[in-house]
C-alpha cells in the first residue's frame, strides 16, 4: 500500500525560473515540429481561389452508377456530366447534348452530342460513350440499385440489369454525335431522371484498365473538375479537386474545391468561425448562435430544397386507427403549421399547404389545405366513434433521432395533438437506419418523415409515393407508398398526368390529384425543407437549384 | 482470437437495422434491400456468413470489403488509418509523460507545500474534464479566439497538438498522481535516510534511488494507459478531423458496415494483447526481482 509518511529531509526549496522554463520545455516537445502526417499534410491547400466547403459524411464511391446518397452525389457533379442538367432555375437544359429532339409520340429521344466535349483525359466524348455508361450502370454484376429508379424507362435496360441482354435495345448510336434513345411509354419526368448520376458519361478505356471500377484513378468523367492525383482522393480525410481547363463550357473560375470530410456539425462551425472554411450547413438549432455573433449574422443563408416533411397517417399498420379518413382529417386539422415552424424551427422554414413543395420547375401547388380548427377536429374525431366511452388508442409518435430539431418539431406536434384533440402520442426516436426498416415494413402508424425529391417533378411526389401499391411478381409496384394510401380516382389522375405530354394538361392533372391527396389526409404536411448555410462574403456566384447547389462552375473566392 | 471473432460478428448483428437501410436511404424497399443483402451474404443464415468471415480471415487473410466505401478493403483502410491513431497515441503518451512525470516528482518532493496543492489542484482539474469537454474549450480560445492553433485536421505538425493535449491531459494527470504516490512511497523508505544520513545530496538521492524504484506502478499505469490511448480515441479523433481508426469506428457503427466494424474490433483486441505483453516485458526489464523470481523457477 502506498503511504505518504512524513519525510522532513525531503522538504520545500523554493522553485527557480529555471526550472518553471524546463519543465515548459519538456512538456511542449513532443508537440514540435518533426513528427510527420504523412500524406495528409500534403492537402493543405490554402491558395487564393480555392472553394474549402466540407462534405458531412466520407462520400461512399466515385461511381456515377453506384452513388445513392446526397453528399457524394454533390461531389461527384462536378467531376462528371451528362447529357442533361439542371439550371439554377431548377429547369432540365442542355449539358453534354446540345440540343435533343422528341418523337411526336413521345417516346424517342434524339440527343445532338455537343462538340469538342472532352473527357479529363483529353480525348473526346462521343454518343457510344453514353452507351457505354448506360449499359455499364445496367450490367447485372454491377449489382447498382439506383438503375431501378432511374434506368427503367428506357427499352431493353432493365433486360439488361436482369441479366437477359447484354445491351440496351432502346439504346441507339445513330452516328458519334446523335444518341437516340427510346422510352416504354410517354413520360415528360423521364428527361428529369436523366440529371442524376446514373445518367453521366464515363470513360471506357480507363475504367476497363482499371478492372471495371471506377476509383480514384479512374474517376474520369467530362465535368468542370477532376481528381488531379490518386492521393487527392482520401474518402475519410479530404478530397481535393482541380479544374479542368478542357471543360466544354470554359474552364471553371475556381483553381481547387477542397472538401474536408467533417462529420461532427460543431467542429464545422469552429472550423468557419477560425476561417478555414468558405461554407458549411449548420443545423436550425445552431441559429440562435449564429444571430448573436455579429461576424457570422451576416453570412446566414438559406436555401429553399425540394423535400417536404410531413407527418405520414399509415392505414397499414397493424391495428392502426388511419384507415378511417375522418381520424386522419382530424388528426390534420388539430396541427398548427405555423406554431411548428416558429417554435420548433425558428421560422427558418415555411410551412407546407401541399405535398408537392415549391421548386418543381413550372408546377405549382394549388391546393386548398384542411384548415387548422381544433373544434372541427374534435367533432370529426368523434363523428369516427372516439370520445369518452371509446377512448382513442394510444399512439406512438416516431422519428429519426440524428436531428434535434426534428426532435423538437415531433414534441410541438405531441403536445398539439394532445391540447387541441385530446391525443395523447408517445415520443419515438429512433435510429434512422431502423427508422426506414420500420417505414419500409409499414409498421409505424404515426411517423414524421420527409420526402426529398430525386428529380424535380410533381411526379416524384404523387405517383411514386402516393399511388395504390400493388404486388406485381412477389413486389410492390409503388414501393415508397409508405401510408398504404389507396384511392382509385387519384391513382386515375396520377397515370394519365404521368402520360400526359401536353405541359398545361399535366400541370393541372396533378393539381387535381394533389388536392384529392390533401382532403384524404394521409399525409399532413408540415413545413418545406430549407438548408441554412453560412457562406463567406468573399465566395460569389454560387448557382443553386431545389436540390442542392450545382456544380460550381462560375463560382469564384476574392481575396 | 476465434472467441472474439464470434463475439464482435454476433454483436454487430444485433443492432436493429441493416447496411442495406443505410445504403438505401429513402428508397430502402424490400427488393432493393434483398438485392443488397444478396450481394453482400447477409441473406444468408448467420452460422454460413460467419464461417464465410472466418474463411476469409483464416485461409486468405482478407478481412473483407467495407459495404459503404465501395471497393476498398479493410485492410487498406485500416493500415491507411492505424498509423495516424498510432502516432497521435505516441504523442499523447509522450505528452502525458513529460507533463505528468515532473508534475507528479515536483509535487511529492514538495509535499504538503503550495506546490503540492497546487499541482494536485490541476491535476483534479484535468481528470475531472472528459476530452468532449477539454477540447471544445482548447478549440474555442486557442483556435477560435486567439488564432494560435488550427480548429482541427491533420495537415501538418501544427495540427496535432490540439488532440494530443485533449487526448494526453487524463493519462498526465493519472501519471502526475501515481507519480506522486509512488515516490512518496519510496522516500520513506530506511535505504533512502540511510543514503541521506551518509552525505548524499537530496536531489542526487532523488535521481539515483528513488526514481527508478517509483517507476515500476507507473510503468504499469503507463502501459495500460498506451493501450487506452490507441483505443480510446474515438471522440478526439472525431472532434478534431484525424484520420484514424477512431473516427473510422464511430463512420463504420452508425453506417452499420459490419466489415470495418469487425476489422476494428481485431486490432484493438490485438493491440491491448501486445500492449499488455510489451509492459510485462518492460515490467521484466526494469524490475531485477521479476527476473531472479524467473530464474528461481527455472
Amino acid at each position: 500500500m502506498l503511504t505518504q509518511p512524513e519525510s522532513p529531509r525531503f522538504t520545500a526549496h523554493r522553485l527557480t525560473r529555471r526550472d518553471f522554463v524546463a519543465l515548459g520545455a519538456a512538456t511542449l516537445a513532443p508537440l514540435l515540429p518533426g513528427c510527420t502526417t504523412g500524406q495528409h499534410g500534403a492537402q493543405a491547400t490554402t491558395a487564393a481561389n480555392t472553394l474549402r466547403y466540407p462534405l458531412s459524411s466520407p462520400p461512399t464511391t466515385l461511381d456515377p452508377a453506384l452513388v445513392q446518397d446526397g453528399t457524394t452525389i454533390d461531389l461527384l457533379q462536378n467531376i462528371f456530366e451528362g447529357l442533361v442538367v439542371l439550371d439554377s432555375s431548377s429547369r432540365v437544359v442542355p449539358g453534354i447534348a446540345e440540343k435533343w429532339t422528341i418523337s411526336s409520340d413521345g417516346k424517342i429521344y434524339t440527343f445532338n452530342i455537343r462538340q469538342g466535349v472532352k473527357f479529363h483525359n483529353g480525348r473526346s466524348v462521343t454518343a457510344a460513350d453514353f452507351k457505354y455508361s448506360l449499359e455499364r450502370a445496367c450490367g447485372p454484376a454491377l449489382n447498382s440499385q439506383t438503375v431501378f429508379s432511374y434506368l427503367n424507362d428506357i427499352v431493353g435496360a432493365m433486360d439488361c440489369r436482369n441479366g437477359k441482354a447484354t445491351a440496351i435495345s432502346g439504346i441507339r448510336v445513330q452516328d458519334p454525335s446523335t444518341l437516340v434513345i427510346e422510352i416504354d411509354r410517354p413520360k415528360s419526368y423521364w428527361l428529369d431522371k436523366m440529371t442524376y448520376p446514373t445518367g453521366y458519361v464515363v470513360c471506357q478505356e480507363v475504367i476497363q484498365e482499371n478492372g471495371g471500377k471506377i476509383e480514384a484513378g479512374s474517376a474520369v468523367g467530362a465535368g468542370p473538375f477532376k481528381i488531379a492525383a490518386p492521393a487527392d482522393y482520401q474518402s475519410n480525410y479530404q478530397v481535393t479537386l482541380t479544374s479542368f481547363s478542357g471543360y466544354h463550357a470554359g474552364k471553371p473560375k475556381l483553381d481547387h474545391i477542397v472538401r474536408p470530410v467533417l462529420p461532427d456539425p460543431s467542429t464545422r462551425l469552429a472550423k468557419y468561425q477560425a476561417d478555414t472554411l468558405d461554407i458549411v450547413k449548420i443545423s436550425p438549432t445552431d441559429v440562435d448562435h449564429v444571430n448573436a455573433d455579429p461576424t457570422l449574422k451576416p453570412d446566414l443563408h438559406l436555401y429553399p430544397r425540394a423535400a417536404t416533411w410531413y407527418l405520414g397517417m399509415n392505414s397499414a399498420a397493424p391495428g392502426s386507427p388511419f384507415g378511417d379518413k375522418r381520424v386522419r382529417k382530424a388528426f390534420a386539422m388539430a396541427i398548427d403549421n405555423g406554431a411548428i415552424t416558429q417554435v420548433a424551427l425558428k421560422n427558418l422554414m415555411d410551412p407546407a399547404n401541399s405535398v408537392v413543395p415549391p421548386g418543381m420547375g413550372d408546377y405549382h401547388s394549388t391546393c386548398v389545405p384542411l384548415p387548422f380548427s381544433p373544434s372541427m377536429a374534435r367533432t370529426m374525431l368523434a363523428s369516427a366513434g372516439y370520445g369518452t366511452s371509446r377512448p382513442f388508442p394510444s399512439l406512438a409518435l416516431t422519428f429519426r433521432n440524428d436531428y434535434q430539431w426534428v426532435a423538437d418539431s415531433a414534441q410541438v406536434l405531441a403536445h398539439q395533438l394532445q391540447q387541441n384533440l385530446g391525443v395523447t402520442v408517445q415520443l419515438q426516436p429512433m435510429e434512422w437506419g431502423q427508422f426506414l426498416d420500420n417505414l419500409d415494413r409499414k409498421t409505424m402508424p404515426l411517423a414524421l418523415e420527409r420526402w426529398e425529391a430525386d428529380y424535380l417533378d410533381p411526379q416524384d411526389f404523387l405517383s411514386t409515393l402516393l399511388h395504390t401499391s400493388r404486388k406485381v411478381n412477389g413486389q410492390e409496384d409503388h414501393p415508397e407508398n409508405n401510408t398504404g394510401y389507396s384511392n382509385v380516382q387519384f391513382d386515375q389522375l396520377c397515370d394519365e398526368a404521368d402520360g400526359e405530354l401536353d405541359p398545361a394538361k399535366r400541370i393541372a392533372l396533378y393539381q387535381r390529384a394533389e388536392q384529392i391527396a390533401i382532403n384524404d389526409a394521409p399525409w399532413k404536411p408540415l413545413f418545406f425543407q430549407k438548408d441554412v448555410e453560412l457562406d463567406k462574403p468573399r465566395v460569389h456566384d454560387i448557382r443553386d437549384c431545389a436540390l442542392g447547389h450545382l456544380p460550381f462552375t462560375t463560382t469564384y473566392v476574392s481575396g | 482470437m476465434f472467441l472474439i471473432l464470434l463475439v464482435v460478428f454476433a454483436a454487430v448483428r444485433l443492432a436493429p437495422s441493416s447496411p442495406a437501410d443505410i445504403l438505401l436511404g429513402q428508397h430502402a424497399n424490400a427488393a432493393s434491400r434483398q438485392a443488397i443483402n444478396h450481394q453482400f451474404h447477409l441473406d444468408e443464415p448467420l452460422p454460413v456468413q460467419f464461417w464465410l468471415y472466418l474463411k476469409g480471415v483464416f485461409l486468405h487473410g482478407s478481412l473483407g470489403e467495407s459495404y459503404i466505401q465501395r471497393g476498398q478493403s479493410v485492410t487498406s483502410i485500416l493500415s491507411a488509418q492505424f498509423p495516424v491513431t498510432v502516432q497521435l497515441a505516441i504523442q499523447a503518451m509522450l505528452f502525458a509523460v513529460v507533463l505528468g512525470l515532473p508534475l507528479g516528482i515536483v509535487a511529492a518532493y514538495y509535499q504538503n507545500t503550495w506546490i503540492d496543492r497546487l499541482a494536485m489542484a490541476f491535476v483534479v482539474a484535468l481528470t475531472s474534464v472528459p476530452s468532449f469537454v477539454l477540447g471544445p474549450i482548447l478549440v474555442l480560445v486557442l483556435a477560435i479566439k486567439f488564432h494560435l492553433l488550427p480548429v482541427a485536421g491533420w495537415d501538418s505538425p501544427v495540427y496535432t497538438i490540439l488532440p494530443t493535449v485533449t487526448l494526453g491531459a487524463r493519462t498526465a494527470a493519472q501519471l502526475a498522481r501515481f507519480q506522486r504516490a509512488a515516490l512518496l512511497d519510496v522516500l520513506s523508505q530506511d535505504y533512502l535516510r540511510t543514503a541521506l544520513a551518509k552525505g548524499l545530496t537530496r536531489s542526487r538521492a532523488l535521481r539515483k534511488h528513488a526514481l527508478r524504484n517509483a517507476s515500476l506502478p507507473v510503468l504499469t499505469v503507463l502501459g495500460v494507459n498506451f493501450g487506452n490511448l490507441l483505443t480510446g480515441s474515438f471522440v478526439v479523433e472525431t472532434l478534431f478531423h484525424v484520420p484514424g481508426i477512431g473516427y473510422q469506428s464511430i463512420q463504420s457503427i452508425n453506417n452499420r458496415d459490419y466489415p470495418v466494424i469487425q476489422g476494428v474490433a481485431l486490432l484493438v483486441a490485438a493491440i491491448y494483447v501486445t500492449v499488455n505483453l510489451v509492459t510485462d516485458l518492460l515490467y521484466r526489464a526494469v524490475d531485477p526481482r521479476v527476473r531472479d523470481l524467473e530464474s528461481q523457477q527455472n
